[in-house]
């Protein structure tokens, strides 16, 4: 009876160290928000908290970012053949919305041949999915001139001014 | 006691989940702007469920206060002019009536005053996020108190859908949902928030394109660009962001500047390349708040959403910062090895370890080749494995770079680690510069990558190079007919030139070959060794003068120069005309066999033309059977070719024999003792020069001009009758279509009683 008695309050000792420990543990555990928040945010800070996410939205809603719009663009950045593949690249430029497809063409007195693309969205500007051509393909080297068609979804289009690239073979 | 022990179990087990729950505080310096977050962590599709997913967003609402479903909680705005008139304050339900939100969905009754807070909160329905449900075929959605379309998928089955499609994670998903319009917290969200709730293809100067509106496309179209810039930024014609040095703006303003970054993984760039901008220091000095007017927080907001709800950005803890490298190694040549160094910073909270040092179950950190990872690299002869420049950490530094640790095969947080290995350039490698790229990685975890991309250009020089040096003149020849001629070469390369003679085990011959293309047969390579090479051996060595012999013949080194002599044949029945023939020293059998130095000869065919002239004979022989007689023939060579006989004869060219005729090849009954029944002799007796009279230097070579005389026996067989008998001979052109050069001429023999 005495033996059972001293071994319950050794373990209501030992259960009431693990909750101080774990208390303990708890109040000096990292938390995932900067140092000075630390503990639970308070009424107030969340209600802080919605106000701003409230005005922010309030000024999305009024200030929408599509205000300064830009004409539709059909650029040719960039033209050159590449050291080490032979390719020639063509970069590109879109600016507007609803670009859906490319087509560029090289032309050299008679000779013309054309190669397509789907259109790459980023914000800033769109861009034509790819045009990396073997020098291979063109039927002779020298100078051809570069130009670039782009599409829209709802079927008009835009041609961009020419470029010239000297192609070796 | 029992249940003491269990509640105790119970309280351990709680408190050690609860510690085990929290994730690790960011702070702004803790930011990385070429490293926002891992590609493995980037593109993990897995990492939730939709389950997950829709308990994540119940959990979101909820903290932000649940949603606002009537709209009754109260916002200030300026109304009517957004600009000018002065601030008011109403019911969020009232304010979205005002901006045209379809979130009432019945009409207003003409006796409710315009401003009635209350009308408005009996008849708005705002839905959020964790209740939304759309067909992503049509668009039709639950949005207000709309009931659940046909065919409707909620927005927590939308976003998993999307992620498994594009294999993206759901949790980076959820982050740009909530960095782009904050639909995870929005207690009462508009319509047109789920239309461009990605952000995706709405341009900057342009606005959103229409074809990509609803929340279905947003999420797929959103997860998508992802897909589409992680896959194509190495492609040629990108323009955007990429792994490497790029420069990144503050701000759309232009006049706020940019900083180079360099960007170290491809889901950086394409976090920069969706939303170009990083946040400068006053964005970062309060993380949860606004910074200054050249402030901007898309990616800073990625960083510290994806960081606070779902842990580190990086895989494993495993965070590896370059710190350094050797300049790029100078430039060897085959077999030879160079040696390079890259160093790492340890910028994770998680110890290195090395292959030496790593505990049992511990990952150790080794230098890979990548690019993609785990690729083989050409130069790994003295690695420990293709893809492991080096299993061990060759050095430890605290973190000042220069200070050795105390231990060289741990690397504490902050200390900083180098790798140093060897390039070994292969024989058989090409010349050029070779980019290797290599990252640091944890050995066998799941996620591996540590960041730390960094490369070093390898020059391998030109090992074998032919110069073409000089050549003999183009030769003229006659159908049938043989000639040297002679191609030089200078080794412009950084090796020795060995032939079949002389090349050590290992190492491949220098020939010359038939190009154009290359290993042409050839029609003049009757003597050859084969048809595509016209000799394996240097004929002459010299120094790179040309003109003074090497001390040996069949070594060429750098500097000197290989002479190739060879022969030209011409066969019988080679056509006549110009004949263009290409040739190239080549390394034989070896993968980059092309040396350059390709030069041309160009051979002239042309017929044969004249005849053999009758110059004399012995007397007309009368003898008994069984008595040989020795007789003579000479011609005279008036054809345009040289005559050989069987002992001077090159491989390919037809010597020219005595035969019988009338008929040709007539067998002859007094051929006793000749090579064949029909061929008194394939030797020359003599040579004579043109006068008859003096013996020609080569007794088995008959220029045109010169006279040659076959000698041979009529040996009178046994069983013939006396008489006299006429036997007719000419000179032929053995083997050979248009054999008949003329000269027949005849003896007669007398045949007597014995």
């Amino acid at each position: 009876m005495y033996r059972k008695r001293s071994g319950k309050k050794l373990l209501l000792a030992l259960v009431g160290l693990l909750v101080v420990g774990c208390a303990v543990a708890l109040a000096l555990k990292p938390s995932s928000k900067p140092a000075a928040t630390n503990q639970p945010p308070t009424v107030d800070q969340k209600a802080e908290a919605q106000q701003q996410e409230d005005n922010a939205k309030v000024n999305r809603i009024e200030h929408p970012q599509t205000n300064n719009t830009a004409s539709d663009q059909v650029i040719i950045s960039e033209v050159g053949q590449e050291d080490e593949t032979q390719q020639v690249v063509v970069k590109t430029k879109l600016v507007g919305s609803g670009w859906s497809s490319c087509q560029v063409t090289f032309t050299k007195g008679s000779s013309a041949f054309s190669r397509e693309a789907g259109v790459i969205f980023q914000p800033e500007y769109s861009s034509c999915l790819g045009f990396a051509v073997d020098a291979s393909t063109f039927p002779s080297a020298g100078q051809w001139s570069v130009s670039l068609t782009a599409k829209k979804s709802d079927g008009s289009s835009q041609t961009s001014a020419s470029r010239v690239i000297t192609v070796t073979k | 006691m029992k249940r003491f022990l269990i509640a105790s179990f119970l309280l351990v087990f709680g408190c050690l989940t609860l510690a085990q729950a929290t994730t690790a505080a960011i702070s702004g310096g803790s930011w990385q702007a070429g490293r926002i977050i891992d590609d493995a962590i980037f593109t993990d599709k897995d990492a939730m469920t939709p389950i997950q997913i829709q308990q994540f967003l119940n959990a979101q609402l909820a903290d932000a206060g649940g949603c606002d479903t009537h709209g009754t909680g109260m916002v200030t705005y300026r109304y009517p002019d957004p600009n000018n008139s002065p601030l008011v304050t109403t019911t969020r339900a009232l304010y979205s009536y005002r901006k045209g939100n379809g979130a009432v969905t019945v009409i207003k009754p003409d006796n409710i005053p315009d401003a009635d807070n209350a009308w408005y909160t009996d008849n708005t329905w705002f839905r959020c996020l964790n209740d939304y449900w759309e067909n992503p075929n049509t668009g039709a959605n639950n949005y207000a108190n709309r009931p659940i379309p046909d065919g409707a998928a909620s927005a927590a089955q939308l976003i998993w859908f999307a992620a498994q499609a594009q294999n993206i994670s759901p949790k980076t998903l959820l982050v740009t949902l909530q960095k782009e319009q904050g639909l995870l917290s929005d207690t009462w969200p508009f319509q047109v928030e789920y239309l461009h709730a990605m952000g995706a293809y709405c341009p900057d100067t342009a606005p959103c394109d229409p074809a990509h509106e609803q929340f279905g496309k947003q999420m797929n179209d959103g997860a998508a660009l992802f897909r589409y810039y992680l896959d194509n930024m190495n492609q040629p014609w990108w323009t955007y962001k990429k792994p490497g040095v790029n420069g990144i703006l503050y701000n759309p303003n232009t006049s706020c500047g940019a900083s180079n970054v360099y960007i170290q993984n491809k889901a950086t760039a394409a976090l920069y390349t969706y939303t170009p901008y990083q946040p400068n220091d006053a964005a970062l000095a309060n993380l949860y708040g606004t910074g200054d007017g050249c402030s901007s927080y898309g990616n800073r907001n990625f960083w510290r959403n994806f960081s606070d709800w779902f842990g580190t950005t990086y895989a494993d803890g495993y965070v590896a910062q370059f710190a350094g490298q050797s300049d790029y190694p100078a430039g060897g040549t085959a077999g030879q090895v160079r040696s390079a160094y890259i160093q790492y910073k340890n910028m994770g909270s998680t110890r290195w370890y090395d292959s030496s040092s790593a505990p049992a179950g511990i990952s150790p950190v080794n230098l890979a080749a990548t690019n993609p990872i785990n690729r083989a690299s050409i130069f790994s002869q003295s690695w420990p494995m293709t893809g492991r420049p080096n299993l061990t950490f060759s050095k430890v530094y605290e973190s000042n770079g220069t200070t050795l640790a105390a231990n060289q095969h741990v690397a504490e947080p902050g200390q900083i680690v180098r790798f140093e290995f060897n390039f070994t350039i292969p024989l058989d490698l090409g010349p050029g510069v070779y980019r290797e790229y290599f990252q640091p990685v944890a050995e066998g975890a799941k996620y591996w990558a540590m960041g730390g991309l960094a490369y070093l250009d390898v020059t391998v020089l030109p090992t074998y190079q032919a110069t073409y040096f000089w050549q003999s003149n183009y030769p003229t020849l006659v159908q049938n007919s043989v000639t040297t001629t002679t191609l030089e070469y200078k080794n412009t390369g950084a090796a020795a030139w060995y032939d079949v003679t002389s090349a050590p085990n290992g190492v491949r011959p220098i020939t010359l070959a038939a190009t154009n293309p290359i290993n042409r047969r050839s029609i003049f390579s009757q003597s050859w060794p084969s048809e595509s090479r016209p000799n394996l051996t240097f004929s002459k060595v010299y120094e790179s003068n040309g003109l003074t012999l090497a001390a040996n013949q069949h070594i060429v080194q750098p500097g000197q120069v290989a002479r190739f002599d060879f022969n030209i044949t011409t066969g019988a029945g080679t056509a006549p005309g110009k004949y263009r023939e290409y040739f190239q020293p080549i390394v034989e059998g070896a993968q980059f066999w092309n040396i350059g130095g390709t030069a041309w000869i160009d051979v002239t065919v042309v017929s044969r033309s004249g005849s053999a002239q009758f110059v004399g004979q012995s007397g007309y022989p009368s003898s008994p059977r069984g008595q040989a007689n020795p007789v003579f023939i000479s011609y005279r060579n008036n054809t345009n070719t040289i005559w050989y006989d069987d002992l001077s004869a090159p491989l390919g060219i037809s010597a020219v024999h005595l035969a019988t005729t009338n008929p040709s090849n007539r067998r002859s009954i007094f051929s006793y003792g000749w090579p064949s029944s029909s061929r008194p002799s394939g030797i020359f007796s003599k040579v004579y020069e043109s006068n008859g009279t003096s013996l020609a230097a080569n007794q088995h070579i008959a220029s045109p001009g010169q006279i040659v005389r076959y000698d041979f026996n009529l040996t009178v067989p046994w069983g013939l009758n006396p008489g006299v008998y006429q036997e007719f001979f000419q000179p032929i052109i053995e083997g050979t279509p248009d054999w008949s050069i003329g000269g027949v001429a005849w003896l007669n023999i007398g045949v007597t009683n014995n």
